[in-house]
């Protein structure tokens, strides 16, 4: 279709204010091989809803974003269509502190969400490094943040959703409620699904007390096999771990250890993690691995540091494992160094560690979902959104 | 009746003695814990996925609905299945093929016994964290269908929470695995919450990896008992607030602690409008300053009266009153109805006394047993099944404490499910585009409309 014939369709039923034809000017970490004629900034669901009832009408391609700092890891590059952005949907809906549950606007900001819960003390557990990354985008790609180990990820703190579907009906799911089986949990299926089931306008989230005290402890050694020994160890400990992380650089080999918890038993944790083995107290500056790296492993906690050995042993491998967070099981490496020769090597022993390694965007390790599984997800794509307006290309279900 | 030469099918599948098909068998698999009844045609017992692949193909075949059953321990008729339907034990498919001390994991097969699973974690200084109440039969499968919930679940969650990948045998005879140990780092749609809580009608659940939990050195118990409602709503409410998360925090109301008083004679104040019991666990220097926080909220809420387990004895004692009330309250009147409200926690208390009145209005017995923690009310519905009168009024008042929890901003079930119970209040709960987005997860998944079909969409 073309461009202005396409704006003229969103203008019959949206003001001009919420319309942007200069993409590149507007959305910051989208790169130019992305190109569609139009960004709408929905200001009220109302809004949103005839934008996706327009598309359906004139089958116009739609892709929800929200602060586009992981757009591009889910969908394949693209020219034409509508970019569908959350920014101006950002309120505060309903705050219920002796609840412990805050419902937000999917366009609010991780960072503005934790400034209105800091003030009584409480916090959203999925911190983003990305301050700027919206809740919608968090609970769109199931986001998790450092400390992954203690806190999971977003969809543990999703109570209730509202969307819109592909189709331009407003859905309700979920609630306010810490424990909800009525029917579906749909709530569920939406976290995750990185746009292509609906469009994310509202977010019930479980929030938590902040805990009485945070904790950093570093550990340095030259000594490999030390390294591995203390992962293997401290994973065993009865502690309250919320990340373990390492960095190599030159020759030494960084550990960081993050504790939260109440003040008096991270004392005594702390003391023993010093005198046993050899801990002292940590900088500011935390190690932070990147899960969507140029090369990165991800590996089951029980082989994590059998993959370490396994890639420090293989030839030519000199400074490759660069960093990683052992808590969440990744391993990050410095892709300069490697070639295609050392590429397949790291691919099987990682297969052999029921491992993931992603290499410049592509999953070179197998994976045994069963051929259902796409099956079942495109059926459900094709029933919920029949013109397949939403991110028609979605990389979440190709093949 | 299922016709003979399916029988015979359904053998060569299992083999004879794992086939049950005696009209005195069928009738005892008519039944699951509700008051609702099925009409099976046969009865399967399948001990390993293929199996379960080779009964839906046949089923398939021949356009037999299915209906996957644990222990029948379901509460609101999900496990009773259509007239001539094939019913799915995995009672027998029960190994626990793995416990993960390093990955703190499980894996298991459906049929595995709650219990079974925490005996087994135990050694191992880890515990399984759902645990409901009828965890000494209910299955795995069971519980992930039904997203059970359990006495921990304030601190620890609902068993969904502790779900990492599922093996599923899909309607269409697929298998697949979903979830899994890594982080995710390439993009992907994580099918395996939308099969918790799905109460067996999406597919069959044939493996499940689940996490396991570190069991906490130090365990405090405490009850205190109140004069009001409210007051004891207040202390719940400031203890969630305080940031004090209990691992158990249950609250009994007057109805609840005459009828136990009067059972177990265990010197309850029988004129307290409420009884809190509250558990908290962690290293020691934490539960020893959690315990503070409450007593302090007890205080300040006017308890009248409250009292801390010193050792295993006294929390035995404590806890008594808890374990009697199903039954004390089986002594009021023969039958009853549970009631699986939520509510946000800060309406708890005006929510229980919303059903008090409820109760008073329709001059009826109702005991109030809540999972205080999880704004999780069981309101008890006591009357006479012989006095067609007593069974209207009751239906009348559960219609209203239904509506009353929807203006709560609660809803309608938060842990038994839906299942054939519920179904007429759906429409009260979601809109009708909310109901149709469901339907067509149900279409896409089931098109033939063959796995437990009839319960949970209206
Ligand atoms: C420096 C930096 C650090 C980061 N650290 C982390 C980290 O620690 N952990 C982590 O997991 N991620 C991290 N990220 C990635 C990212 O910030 C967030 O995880 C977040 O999920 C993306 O939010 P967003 O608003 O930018 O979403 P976008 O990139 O705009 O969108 C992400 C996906 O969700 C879809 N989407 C967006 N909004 C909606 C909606 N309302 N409804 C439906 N679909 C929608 C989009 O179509 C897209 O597929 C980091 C990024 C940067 C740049
Ligand atoms: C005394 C008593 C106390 C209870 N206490 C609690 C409690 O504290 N908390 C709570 O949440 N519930 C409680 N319940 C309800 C019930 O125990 C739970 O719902 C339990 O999870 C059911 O497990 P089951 O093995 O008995 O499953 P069943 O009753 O056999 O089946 C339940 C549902 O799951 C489906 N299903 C079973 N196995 C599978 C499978 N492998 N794959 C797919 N679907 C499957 C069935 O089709 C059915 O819809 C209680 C019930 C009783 C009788």
């Amino acid at each position: 279709m073309e461009k202005n014939k396409l704006i003229e369709i969103f203008k019959t039923a949206l003001k001009e204010e919420m319309l942007e034809t200069n993409v590149e000017h507007n959305i910051d970490l989208l790169g130019s091989e992305y190109k569609p004629d139009l960004v709408i900034y929905p200001q009220s669901v109302d809004d949103l809803i005839k934008a996706v009832r327009l598309a359906n009408e004139h089958k116009i391609p739609l892709y929800p974003i929200g602060s586009s700092s992981k757009f591009k890891s889910a969908v394949a590059p693209f020219t034409g269509g509508v970019l569908i952005s959350t920014k101006r949907l950002n309120k505060i809906i309903e705050y219920r502190p002796d609840n412990m549950s805050i419902e937000v606007e999917a366009g609010m900001k991780i960072n503005e969400l934790q400034e209105a819960l800091a003030k009584d003390n409480i916090f959203y557990p999925v911190e983003d490094r990305f301050t700027n990354a919206t809740i919608g985008g968090q609970v769109a790609a199931n986001s998790y943040g450092r400390k992954k180990y203690m806190y999971k990820s977003a969809r543990f703190y999703v109570m209730g959703l509202e969307f819109v579907s592909p189709q331009g009906e407003l859905v309700r799911v979920g609630g306010r409620t810490v424990k909800n089986v009525s029917g579906y949990d749909v709530s569920q299926l939406l976290t995750g699904s990185w746009g292509v089931l609906g469009i994310i306008t509202k977010v019930t989230l479980r929030v938590r007390p902040i805990p009485q005290k945070r904790t950093q402890l570093e550990y340095i050694t030259e000594d490999f096999s030390k390294v591995t020994e203390v992962i293997d160890s401290i994973l065993k400990e009865q502690i309250s771990l919320a990340s373990l992380t390492f960095r190599k650089t030159d020759k030494k080999y960084l550990l960081q250890l993050e504790l939260e918890g109440f003040v008096e038993s991270l004392e005594l944790q702390v003391n023993n993690l010093k005198d046993k083995y050899g801990f002292k107290d940590g900088s500011k500056s935390q190690i932070e691995v990147n899960n969507y790296s140029e090369a990165i492993i991800s590996l089951p906690l029980d082989t994590y540091c059998q993959g370490l050995k396994e890639i420090e042993a293989l030839k030519d491998s000199q400074g490759l494992i660069y960093q990683g967070n052992i808590t969440n099981g990744l391993v990050e490496l410095n892709s300069q160094l490697l070639n295609q020769e050392l590429v397949n090597k790291i691919t099987s022993v990682v297969n052999d560690l029921q491992g993931t390694l992603v290499y410049q965007g592509q999953r070179l390790t197998k994976k045994e979902r069963g051929t259902g599984y796409i099956k079942v997800l495109k059926n459900l794509k094709s029933v919920v959104d029949p013109h397949h307006i939403l991110i028609p290309q979605s990389l979440v279900l190709k093949e | 009746m299922l016709k003979n030469e399916i029988i015979n099918k359904l053998r060569k599948i299992v083999g004879s003695e794992n086939v049950l098909n005696s009209k005195i068998t069928m009738t005892t698999y008519a039944y699951d814990s509700s008051p609702f009844l099925g009409k099976p045609g046969a009865v399967v017992f399948p001990t390993t996925t293929e199996m379960i692949v080779e009964i839906i193909k046949l089923a398939n075949k021949y356009n037999i609905p299915v209906t996957p059953r644990g222990a029948g321990t379901c509460l609101c008729g999900g496990a009773v299945g259509v007239e001539d339907a094939i019913i799915i034990s995995l009672a027998k498919f029960n190994r626990i093929l793995e416990i993960n001390a390093v990955n703190r994991t499980a894996l298991v097969e459906p049929g595995v016994v709650n219990k079974e699973l925490q005996l087994a974690a135990e050694p191992y200084g880890l515990m399984y964290a759902p645990d409901p109440a009828s965890q000494n039969v209910s299955t795995i499968g069971g519980n992930i269908a039904e997203n059970a919930g359990g006495i921990r679940g304030v601190k620890y969650g609902c068993t969904k929470e502790h779900v990492l990948g599922l093996e599923v045998v899909l309607p269409s005879g697929e298998v697949i695995t979903t979830g899994g140990l890594n982080s995710q780092v390439d993009p992907e749609i994580d099918l395996t919450y939308i099969f918790c809580g799905a109460e067996g009608t999406l597919g069959l659940v044939t493996k499940a990896l689940l996490s396991l939990t570190p069991i906490n050195s130090d365990t405090k118990t405490m009850t205190a008992v109140f004069a009001t409602l409210e007051d004891a709503g207040a202390c719940v409410s400031e203890i969630i607030a305080k940031g004090v998360i209990p691992t158990t925090m249950e609250i009994l109301d007057n109805t609840v602690i005459k009828a136990v008083e009067d059972y177990a004679k265990l010197g309850l104040p029988k004129d307290a409008a409420a009884l809190i019991l509250l558990e908290v666990d962690g290293f020691p220097a934490e539960t020893k300053a959690m315990v503070e926080n409450i007593i302090q909220a007890f205080k300040n809420n006017n308890s009248i009266n409250y009292k801390i387990a010193k050792d295993e004895k006294e929390r035995q004692d404590l806890w008594k009153a808890r374990r009697a009330v199903n039954g004390a309250l089986g002594k009021l009147k023969p039958s009853n109805v549970v009631h699986d409200i939520v509510v946000p926690r800060d309406r708890l208390a005006v929510m229980l006394k919303k059903v008090a009145k409820i109760a008073e209005k329709y001059d009826i017995i109702i005991g109030q047993v809540a999972h205080a923690g999880d704004g999780n009310l069981h309101p008890t519905l006591y009357y006479d099944h012989r006095i067609p009168k007593e069974a209207d009024v009751i239906e009348e008042a559960c219609d209203e404490i239904i509506k009353e929890t929807i203006n709560e901003g609660g809803t309608i079930s938060g842990e038994h499910g839906i299942g054939l119970e519920k179904l007429k209040y759906m429409p009260l709960a979601f809109s009708q585009p909310s109901l149709d987005y469901m339907k067509k997860i149900k279409e896409s998944f089931d098109p033939e409309n063959r796995t437990n079909p009839g319960i949970l969409l209206p």
